[in-house]
């Protein structure tokens, strides 16, 4: 085996346990799996290409995060993907499970179409906003956290943050100039208003 | 506490134990009532999206297609549909149309019996490729799905019909299959559009998640890309 050969095989073992955490990231921050497969695969090229030393890393699985993070935002172009509705399979899924109680088949309705508009609103930000949004309102990572995961500014991701909600909101009312009244009802009840 | 500030907190903090100066305000405006309706559902839904599925043989295939591509500098990147062959030539998964009337295979290798093979009771997904020379309005989709299979969300099923747009360019449709071990049909896509059909069969068979892995081997090693 030549040199080569062991800093392939060192490489590969260091990475290969990442690479299923790599997708499900690169496919939220894409929505598509073969994006997300070619993000993925982009990135590895890149880590091909210019060697690090990995197994130096205290926290690899962090850094590559970050590595990702970053491809995504400052260099990902969209493909031409033609968003086919219910037939994009993942993000549509299983949602029903997370509706409190039993819903009427109304309700269903309606919380089925209010998340198709908040996946398509989500999917219409910048790579930058969308990509925030994922790693704090949908993986639930804090800001502190995210600080120290890509290497910004806690006022810098902040800003962010809120320019992204705001965008996604004002998508989002848009399309729902007034909620239903016993939706906003069921919302605010909880605090007794 | 007034509308913006109600706005600014909506799109800064997270929804739960609001403070007692938003609770006061919500109980005085319905607009902002609405708002913090539609902020707090959104908030859910996000934190609530499933983990998305890996890929049978992700992990592999990636790797490969890496290390090749890193040991061509003067190669051009698999990427999109240069990946998507390699998946097709490794899995025998994906298939290619291309529209304007001249439905064939896209260059994607299938089985010499002219069958994919997928794996048993596992949601494998089978792309279909349209390439359009322009924007399409208006054009039905109808996809055809043997017994023993369905797709994934559309249980029972064996008809799944609907109406969207083509862009102009490359489209592509996924199809996440579901099928039973041994089920085998003609999986059948046909696009409607401006009075013509066109129609696209590709016959699909369902073997165990085994078997399945070492045929992948078998043909990598034919290819002598392990």
């Amino acid at each position: 085996m030549t040199g080569n050969d062991d800093r392939r095989v060192e490489f590969e073992a260091l990475v290969r346990p990442h690479l299923g955490m790599l997708y499900r990231l690169a496919y939220r921050f894409t929505g598509h799996s073969q994006d997300a497969e070619d993000l993925v695969q982009e990135l590895m090229v890149r880590l091909y290409r210019s060697p690090r030393n990995l197994a130096a890393m205290p926290t690899l699985r962090r850094w590559l995060v970050r590595v990702l993070h970053n491809l995504f935002v400052d260099q990902w172009r969209h493909r031409l993907h033609t968003p086919f509705g219910h037939l994009h399979p993942e993000p549509w899924d299983g949602l029903f499970e997370n509706v409190a109680g039993v819903p009427s088949p109304e309700q269903e309705a309606h919380a089925a179409d209010l998340r198709r508009q908040v996946l398509a609103a989500l999917y219409n930000l910048s790579n930058e906003h969308r990509a925030l949004l994922v790693l704090h309102d949908v993986e639930g990572r804090s800001l502190p956290e995210l600080t120290d995961v890509l290497h910004l500014p806690l006022g810098t991701l902040k800003s962010r943050l809120f320019r992204a909600r705001r965008k996604l909101r004002t998508a989002l009312s848009e399309r729902n100039p007034s909620a239903r009244p016993d939706v906003v009802a069921d919302e605010v009840s909880q605090y007794g208003l | 506490m007034d509308c913006n500030r109600l706005h600014t907190y909506l799109d800064t903090e997270p929804l739960v134990a609001p403070p007692a100066e938003v609770l006061e305000h919500l109980s005085q405006c319905a607009s902002c009532r609405e708002a913090w309706a539609l902020a707090g559902k959104v908030q859910r839904i996000l934190r609530s999206l499933p983990e998305p599925y890996v890929p049978l043989g992700f992990e592999e295939r990636v790797l490969i297609l890496s290390r090749r591509a890193s040991e061509h500098r003067h190669h051009r990147v698999a990427r999109g549909w240069a990946l998507a062959l390699a998946a097709t030539l490794l899995l025998g998964i994906s298939i290619g149309i291309v529209l304007q009337w001249a439905a064939a295979p896209m260059g994607g290798y299938q089985l010499r019996t002219g069958a994919i093979l997928v794996p048993a009771d596992t949601a494998t997904v089978v792309r279909i490729a349209l390439d359009a020379a322009h924007p399409l309005h208006h054009v039905g989709f109808t996809v055809n799905v043997p017994q023993g299979m369905q797709l994934q969300g559309h249980p029972g099923e064996q008809q799944v019909a609907w109406s969207g747009e083509l862009a102009q360019g490359r489209n592509v449709l996924n199809l996440r299959l579901v099928a039973r071990s041994g089920a085998a049909g003609t999986l059948e896509t046909a696009l409607h559009y401006a009075g013509q059909d066109n129609i696209f069969k590709v016959q699909v068979v369902a073997i165990e998640d085994e078997s399945l892995r070492g045929i992948v081997r078998r043909l990598l090693a034919r290819m002598k890309l392990v």
